[in-house]
């Protein structure tokens, strides 16, 4: 499948999306339920995303790459000092390069 | 002296090149991700910067090209793009509420562009006093900073990261980029608890039903940490 009609499906099911409320306007009510649910799916997603980066292969577990996790965790903390998340790929990717020197 | 709509105009745009400029810097380093990330998958300059586009969200557009790299079809690519932007929904009644004076039609184009970003700031800035012919300059001036920003770094990021060794961990700019995302954003336990149950389930779930797993944790997580809220009170 070419990757321009992926990224063209997943452009169509964004935009509806972000229509929905405009084009239903009121008949589309959102309870303060649906609300929280929305905002926990985010993270939920992307932790998902994150580990099957890590612990899957093929649809296989596998143990996860030392210098990626590490790379990983590293950035967490730098974005949690500067509250920048540009310093995710600026702390993650050097501790990657010192780790995979080391081992 | 009579401020006339020209000048009007001006101070939109300058106003939302001020206000996006921070934002449009810090998007930098995210287009470099997508664009490294793009090369790394093996896709073309054309339909990476297609993604880009298409989307216009920056951590979805990530996602798909992770899910289009490891050899994911449009099904399961869909799921993960409209989980991920499923918070666009609200920001859509935010555009719907700003240019509520506006034709459906306009709004239904006025929406396109809608992220984190513009949402975040067109909500503090539109107050009362604005018109919607200044709150349309404005929006659409920080939409154009922010895309330029997002996907001029991604074609360069993308130039480079053509040549550039594995061993520079180009794999990796998807999940640093949205731990990133995470550290800055997972504030509460609800949402912690909420990634960890979805993490552990597609992990455990993927190798018996696949990329049903994906959903299927993201809802499980979802549910569960609002049922753990509703009992806590």
């Amino acid at each position: 499948m070419s990757a321009i009609v992926v990224f063209a499906v997943a452009g169509v099911v964004t935009y509806l999306l972000r229509c929905s409320m405009v084009v239903l306007g009121d008949r589309l009510t959102t309870s303060a339920v649906v609300e929280s649910a929305i905002g926990l799916v985010s993270p939920a997603v992307l932790t998902a995303v994150i580990a099957s980066a890590f612990f899957l292969e093929h649809g296989q577990v596998v143990r996860p790459d030392v210098a990626g996790v590490l790379s990983v965790a590293g950035a967490v903390v730098a974005v949690r000092r500067t509250s920048n998340v540009s310093m995710a790929l600026a702390v993650g990717l050097p501790i990657y390069w010192l780790v995979s020197a080391c081992g | 002296m009579t401020i006339t709509a020209v000048d009007r105009i001006d101070t939109a745009v300058h106003r939302a090149v001020k206000d996006t400029a921070p934002f449009g810097v810090a998007l930098i380093p995210f287009g470099m991700a997508v664009g490294g990330a793009s090369a790394a998958a093996g896709l073309s300059a054309w339909e990476s910067a297609f993604g880009g586009v298409a989307l216009l969200a920056g951590a979805s557009q990530l996602a798909a090209v992770d899910v289009i790299g490891s050899g994911g079809g449009i099904g399961s690519t869909a799921i993960v793009v409209a989980l991920i932007n499923l918070r666009f929904v609200l920001y859509g009644a935010g555009v719907a509420r700003w240019f509520a004076g506006a034709r459906l039609v306009r709004r239904m184009v006025l929406v396109v562009p809608v992220v984190d970003q513009t949402f975040m700031l067109c909500q503090e800035r539109f107050d009362d006093d604005t018109d919607l012919a200044w709150r349309r300059q404005y929006y659409l001036t920080a939409t154009a900073v922010l895309a330029s920003a997002f996907i001029g770094s991604q074609v360069i990021a993308f130039q480079l990261g053509g040549g550039l060794p594995e061993s520079l961990g180009l794999h990796l700019a998807a999940p640093l980029a949205f731990a990133g995302m995470l550290a800055r954003t997972m504030t509460t336990r609800l949402e912690v608890l909420a990634g960890t149950v979805a993490a552990v389930i597609v992990v455990a779930g993927t190798g018996v039903i696949g990329a049903a797993a994906l959903p299927l944790g993201v809802v499980a997580g979802a549910s569960g940490a609002i049922m753990t809220d509703r009992r806590r009170r």
